[in-house]
């Protein structure tokens, strides 16, 4: 995904962003944007919640744990995550990695997941673990992992509970 | 209580044993009127004598705001913002995300009603120009009003692996590149394009559990 360029006069490619507290296409030659998705009225109750900026190298890795911001047992409710990438990147280039309870999937600029910690009828948690590992579970938390070996990578990170 | 009558009362606690009045007994949470009159009792009440009577009750004009509201997570203009009363507290701005269309690009929003305990397999789209890969997931949950906290969840499986949950709101994202398997997340669970054979969510594929015993409504844009 490419960062949306500035463009005079008004003519940019065409693209979803978000946009006045919707999801529209921007289609590069109109004022009137379609809306795709209403985001405005997403509310959460929160109780606790962390922002962080991490900078992620060229080949390394970062472990997200907030043990402090989940319930009880290391559960979080809401984790947003923005990736930056260098300006000069490609487009196929603009990708991370991130491994979650040793399953590894890709993300490009932007992540958010959601969703209160439950009980399963099998009597496993269900939800997001951000507690350290080896505190309420050997597998809490989220690794980045940056794959490229020349671009530093900026992630901001909200977390809630 | 529902008093209407203005005959005076004593309730200072240890007796409310005067003329007109009713005894309260120490050890007792009996009724010192009659509940048919409008009064309510049968619970340990402390009595505060504030007034003798009902006029010279005091005129108090009250304003109840919360004091220990929660703060909230809430989308607005182009950020996701935690806001407490009219004070942000933080934010995190996505003004500048942008998921281009490219001229192999194709996208797809898709609405299900997903009933208690059933399942959707997201549809695929036309994501033949990356090979079944989609690069931007955006999907929005609506859970019916009188659904508790616990209730306002689903469950997602990619690929078969292991179910994770969404609550209100999903965003996934990645890279593709045209004519290859590359770095998105793959939606397709056939082996041919032509969707001729049989599906097999190792291939490929997102599917939305409801474990609840709700109904709950699932937006889906999908686009490479």
């Amino acid at each position: 995904m490419a960062t949306k360029p500035i463009t005079c006069p008004y003519d940019e490619g065409t693209g979803f962003k978000f946009y006045r507290g919707n999801l529209v296409l921007d289609e590069g030659n109109t004022m009137k944007l379609p809306i795709y998705l209403e985001m405005r009225d997403l509310l959460e109750e929160t109780v606790s919640f962390s922002k962080s900026r991490v900078t992620l190298k060229s080949e390394r890795s970062f472990l997200l744990e907030q043990t402090n911001i989940g319930d009880d047992l290391g559960y979080v409710s809401f984790i947003a995550i923005k990736a930056v990438f260098p300006s000069t990147t490609v487009e196929s280039r603009k990708y991370l990695e991130w491994t979650y309870l040793g399953n590894t999937y890709y993300m490009g600029e932007l992540m958010v997941l959601s969703g209160k910690r439950i009980s399963a009828t099998d009597s496993i948690y269900e939800g997001w673990l951000l507690s350290k590992p080896g505190v309420y579970s050997d597998l809490g938390g989220i690794v980045f992992t940056n794959p490229h070996t020349n671009i530093d990578i900026k992630l901001e990170i909200l977390v809630c509970k | 209580m529902a008093d209407q009558d203005i005959t005076s009362y004593n309730f200072d606690g240890g007796s409310a044993l005067n003329e007109g009045g009713d005894f309260l007994t120490g050890a007792s949470a009996g009724y010192p009127l009659n509940p048919m009159q409008g009064t309510t009792g049968g619970f340990d009440t402390i009595y505060t004598n504030i007034a003798n009577n009902r006029d010279n009750l005091p005129r108090i004009d009250a304003t109840f705001r919360e004091f220990n509201e929660k703060p909230e997570l809430k989308f607005v203009k182009e950020s996701f913002v935690v806001t407490q009363k009219a004070d942000t507290l933080d934010y995190l701005d996505v003004a500048y995300f942008f998921h281009p269309l490219q001229d192999f690009s194709d996208f797809q929003k898709q609405t299900f009603t997903i009933g208690p305990l059933n399942s959707v397999n997201i549809d695929p789209g036309s994501f033949e120009g990356t090979l079944g890969e989609a690069s931007m997931i955006i999907a929005r949950a609506y859970y019916l009003p009188e659904s508790t906290k616990d209730e306002k969840i689903l469950f997602w499986d990619y690929k078969g692996s292991t179910r994770n949950l969404m609550g209100k709101i999903m965003i996934l994202t990645g890279a593709i590149k045209k004519d290859l398997h590359w770095k998105g997340w793959d939606l397709d669970p056939f082996s041919t394009y032509g969707h001729t054979g049989p599906a097999n969510i190792s291939n490929g594929g997102l599917s939305f559990t409801n474990p609840t015993s709700k109904t709950v409504k699932l937006t889906i844009i999908t686009a490479n």
